[in-house]
């Protein structure tokens, strides 16, 4: 029963930095606005189709680009910023899940 | 070496010298120029610069915990970000993978290795090739390396 719960508070985990990410994109965290047309905004997804696993990703190329910055771009870390700023709410979402 | 020891007043000054000077050290430079101040950066240079090179950037710490009731002394979590920055894919390779090996065999030992200077449990959390957009663009390697450092 423990294992349930924990993979349940770990696929919520996912929504909670998918959340966090795209409030990053728009503006609303320290990282610059990356919303122009809203396609880098609306394609980033959480992907629960495993047992005791999310990921948060974007299938955009342009994310790649944003994320680590290129020779000309600064990076904007929307991705992992937002994992960071998160890390200790997903702890504890998760040892409450396995008390 | 500069650094000999991380020092808990300066550790995010110290851990970036540290890194950089090691791999400074360790790393030739395919372009053959001679300084390896022109070949290794802590930060991504304002000026033009001749590729490939390679930056050093601290990736924040974290999880910063207590070692115990009564006690100042903390554990933490620092990574650092190591990208390297080529002409070509091959270049990009190499450069990585020289830079993978002398973190992973400089662990322990008597002299400047990482577990001397304060720097434990090895770990590298990713490696993602970010490639500037075009044939002629650049090629970059973003390597996320983690450890665990007792700041005393």
């Amino acid at each position: 029963m423990k294992s349930k719960g924990a993979n349940k508070a770990i696929h919520d985990a996912g929504f909670v930095v998918e959340a966090e990410v795209k409030a990053s994109i728009a503006g609303q965290r320290a990282e610059p606005t990356s919303v122009d047309t809203g396609q880098f905004l609306n394609s980033v997804k959480t992907d629960n189709s495993k047992k005791m696993q999310s990921m948060v990703s974007s299938d955009v190329p342009q994310s790649l680009f944003m994320e680590f910055g290129t020779s000309r771009i600064t990076e904007r870390r929307h991705f992992r910023n937002s994992k960071e700023r998160k890390k200790q709410k997903i702890n504890t979402m998760i040892k409450e899940a396995i008390k | 070496m500069a650094v000999q020891e991380i020092v808990g007043s300066v550790f995010l000054s110290d851990g970036i010298l540290f890194v950089r000077d090691s791999l400074r050290a360790n790393i030739g430079d395919p372009g053959s120029r001679g300084d390896p101040a022109q070949f290794i950066f802590t930060s991504y240079p304002k000026v033009s610069v001749k590729y490939p090179i390679i930056t050093v950037k601290d990736s924040g710490i974290s999880n910063i915990r207590r070692l115990g009731m009564g006690c100042e002394q903390t554990a933490m979590d620092m990574a650092f970000e190591v990208r390297v920055w080529a002409r070509n894919v091959k270049e990009r390779d190499i450069l990585t993978q020289e830079v993978f090996y002398h973190f992973q065999s400089n662990q322990f030992g008597s002299g400047s290795e990482t577990a001397n200077v304060g720097l434990h449990d090895f770990n590298m959390s990713s490696m993602v090739n970010v490639d500037d957009p075009g044939e002629q663009g650049l090629k970059s390697k973003v390597m996320e390396y983690n450890y665990l450092y007792i700041n005393q």
